[in-house]
């Protein structure tokens, strides 16, 4: 090998561990997806509706009802993997977890006419 | 209680009668805020107590649960006139207006307990549209815009809509029963 090979073979090497150190470097610094955290939601139950009647929440993620009205009221939904919040007296929470991706409509089983949704993603 | 409030309230209650079957023109008596107090929990007592009747007679599930739903919505105002007439120091004392609200009770269920099945049905929902629409009209054209008493005008804002989806309900449920 030529003077001038063995340069631009040490010059090649060089730049491959420059490269090597940059992408571990990169690899190391490289800001990860953390894994999410379940969150907490709250839904009012305010002048016989549900606040907000709508809302989109992630799998895992813990939905609480709090019922802010003189009569009590439930958060219900139906199907195989419906859920039930039970009776909600004046002041009193209730908190479901949702595991299942999907849309669901729920309603208040002692006031029919007050119904809701929750968009899990 | 400010003694100047008393009338929206009782004006309340005869348009109560009204959805019990009674005269709404009936002259209004001047009754003491004790009075006022036991008309309004006789008032819902007696929506209470037809509701337990229904649920002896009426073989409908709907039927059955709304009357369930009377007794347990009704029941909570109650108890929440109760604790506001505690807290402003009223104890509730009988009255003719009361008495007057028995009467006109009385009579439709009377009324009522000669029917069987879907007539008897289909006639406490119509009283229950009735009932609740006097007192929601009554709520929005009188009681709210003109109480001035604040934690009387908070009770009846916090009631009205409860009273708005008890008549939404009752409305449906009465749709389903069919026509007659």
């Amino acid at each position: 090998m030529t003077p001038r090979g063995r340069e631009l073979r040490r010059f090649g090497l060089v730049v491959a561990l420059a490269m090597g150190v940059v992408a571990f470097a990169g690899a190391m610094a490289a800001p990860r997806s953390p894994a999410p955290v379940p969150r907490s939601h709250l839904i009012e139950i305010r002048g016989m509706a549900f606040q907000p009647a709508e809302l989109t929440v992630m799998r895992g993620d813990t939905v609480v009802w709090i019922n802010r009205d003189i009569v009590p009221h439930t958060a219900t939904a139906s199907g195989k993997r419906g859920w039930d919040t039970g009776t909600l007296n004046q002041a009193e929470p209730g908190r479901v977890v949702l595991r299942d991706a999907g849309t669901v409509h729920y309603v208040c089983q002692l006031h029919p006419t007050m119904r809701g949704t929750l968009i899990v993603r | 209680m400010a003694r100047r409030n008393q009338r929206p309230q009782l004006l309340f209650f005869v348009f109560l009668t009204a959805g019990a079957g009674l005269s709404a023109q009936a002259p209004a008596p001047d009754l003491s805020d004790p009075e006022v107090a036991h008309v309004a929990v006789t008032a819902n007592t007696i929506d209470i107590e037809l509701a337990k009747y229904a649920q002896t007679r009426t073989r409908n599930t709907e039927v059955r649960k709304f009357a369930a739903t009377m007794i347990v919505d009704h029941g909570a105002v109650n108890a929440q006139a109760a604790a506001l007439a505690g807290r402003l120091g009223v104890t509730p004392r009988d009255n003719a207006v009361s008495q007057s609200l028995l009467t006109g009770a009385g009579s439709a269920r009377a009324a009522i307990e000669k029917l069987e099945g879907i007539a008897f049905d289909r006639a406490y929902m119509d009283r229950e549209i009735g009932y609740h629409q006097a007192v929601l009209d009554a709520l929005d054209g009188l009681l709210i815009p003109t109480s001035s008493n604040p934690e009387l005008k908070k009770l009846l804002v916090d009631v009205r809509p409860a009273i708005a989806a008890h008549l939404a309900h009752a409305k449906q449920l009465r749709s389903s029963l069919g026509s007659q």
